[in-house]
């Protein structure tokens, strides 16, 4: 339908609303050229179209805005929670421990239980641990290893020097045998452990074959276990003279369950493995918290991992020590069983 | 949505937004109060809302609003009463422009609705629809009421002068 006097105004809608083609444009211009009465109208239509104010601004804008999202307020909570408790227990351990450790030196390689030693280590080391786990004198890690050394300390152990060398390596097998017979320990010794503690503890058995092909301790521990079963009643007597903290000396610890999910070195890289570690070093530390403060285990040192070199060659030591390590951050803790003692 | 998408929409729809508020309440401070609440909605509901479709959303949210907030509050402010209020941030009108303001301030709210949508936000006829809940049809027609309406207003005023 063309335009004329009865439609124009719907026409000129669609012409300010820009909905006419080029040729109905057309149309309406000579329709309006033909109606000048109309023109006056068609400019005041025109007119209508409304232009918005460019200077009417919303000015706070940054008031609308919104920051990245950020983790719950439960997550932060709990995961603050859970890392300052770990923290605190871990940097709080060996400072209340600290006051123990300045209690002498334990004697070093008081005698074993025959079951212990052959049950506990199959690759005949009985007194594996005994040197270092006199209860209730804590000693450092890194002296472990120096203390199996009988010459150090002559006086703890006079019987282990009677003993030659080429006489321990070729007696020892027998006297691992012989020890068996002989399990009968005086009523402070700890309890043996099983064989169930060993496969629970895949690096002291690792540290214990390592012992093997190391001369020195395999020759001292070697020379005791030998020293132990040959004089037996000597050993005896020597012990019942000892004072009952002195007595449980040998190591029956159990490899503590948690021991063996060893923290993976790396820091997570994201926020469900943080918190999972940060959860089981918690779990951990707590565990081992409990241990320590009802004298079921004792925390050596807290040792950074830049001097991992070092802290790895004292490793064998102190596994065959029967000391365990685990790794906190940038830390890796040092940890071990007090050996338990009957009452 | 994600956050840089809605702080993104911040940018650019937010005056645009609070124009048309304007425009159609000629209260700035009501005005802003309806932006807020618009990005305060689309905020929550940003997990449902493309950043595309943001833009009507927003203008969608504010007509329903400021349906809510005439009704309640039946406040018609002229333009010469917000030139009082010293928190306008208007340029004052003259001439044509003032004629056609003030023209449409007379207009029935969904009249100036659909024009306001149509002319500042360039939205076709089915896009004010789903706006305002009109089919295109009523939105055509109120359109040319509002458009009538306007050019005999600008016909008197003319006429005055």
């Amino acid at each position: 339908m063309d335009i004329n006097r009865e439609n124009y105004e719907s026409w000129f809608l669609d012409y300010i609303e820009g909905s006419l083609t080029a040729g109905q444009i057309s149309q309406v211009h000579h329709f309006v050229s033909e109606n000048p009465d109309l023109q006056k109208e068609f400019s005041e239509w025109k007119q209508t179209l409304l232009k918005p104010d460019l200077t009417v601004v919303f000015h706070d804008k940054e008031s609308l805005k919104r920051r990245r999202r950020i983790l719950p307020i439960g997550w932060v909570q709990g995961l603050g929670a859970v890392a300052a408790v770990g923290l605190l227990v871990l940097l709080a351990l060996p400072l209340v421990r600290q006051s123990a450790s300045d209690m002498p030196v334990a004697p070093v390689a008081e005698a074993t239980t025959p079951d212990t030693a052959t049950q506990s280590m199959p690759l005949s080391d009985p007194v594996s641990g005994e040197g270092l786990s006199s209860p209730g004198q804590p000693q450092v890690a890194f002296q472990a290893k120096p203390q199996h050394n009988t010459a150090t300390q002559p006086t703890q152990l006079p019987l282990a020097q009677e003993i030659s060398p080429e006489k321990i390596q070729k007696q020892a097998p027998d006297s691992r045998g012989a020890q068996k017979p002989g399990a009968t320990v005086h009523p402070g010794s700890p309890q043996p452990a099983t064989n169930a503690s060993l496969a629970q503890s895949p690096r002291l058995a690792t540290g214990s074959s390592n012992t093997m092909s190391t001369p020195d301790p395999v020759q001292t521990r070697s020379a005791q276990s030998l020293d132990g079963a040959a004089t037996a009643d000597g050993l005896l007597a020597q012990a019942n003279e000892r004072p009952a903290s002195q007595e449980a000396s040998a190591s029956t610890a159990l490899v503590p369950g948690f021991f063996r999910n060893k923290i993976n070195d790396r820091l997570p890289m994201d926020i469900g493995s943080l918190l999972t570690a940060t959860q089981t070093v918690t779990q951990n530390a707590t565990r081992s918290l409990a241990g320590f403060m009802s004298g079921e285990s004792e925390w050596l040192a807290v040792v950074p991992r830049i001097s991992e070199p070092e802290a790895q060659r004292n490793t064998e030591s102190m596994e065959e020590a029967r000391v365990f390590r685990f790794s906190v951050g940038g830390f890796k803790v040092y940890h071990r069983k007090t050996p338990k003692t009957d009452s | 949505m994600t956050v840089q998408e809605y702080n993104r929409s911040v940018d650019e729809h937010a005056d645009a937004l609070y124009r048309y508020i304007v425009a159609q309440l000629r209260h700035p401070e009501d005005a802003r109060d309806l932006v807020q609440n618009a990005f305060e909605v689309l905020w929550r509901k940003r997990e449902e809302v493309n950043a595309e479709k943001a833009r009507p959303y927003l203008f969608t949210v504010a007509y329903r609003d400021m349906i809510d907030h005439i009704r309640k509050q039946k406040r018609i402010t002229l333009v010469e009463e917000m030139a009082e209020d010293g928190r306008s941030t208007h340029i004052p009108y003259t001439g044509a422009r003032e004629a056609l303001e003030k023209a449409l301030g007379t207009l029935p709210e969904v009249q100036k609705t659909v024009v306001l949508l149509r002319d500042y936000e360039g939205y076709d006829y089915r896009e004010i629809g789903n706006i305002t809940g009109l089919s295109e049809a009523q939105v055509k027609v109120y359109i040319f009421r509002a458009r009538k309406a306007l050019q005999e207003r600008i016909g008197n005023v003319q006429n005055l002068i």
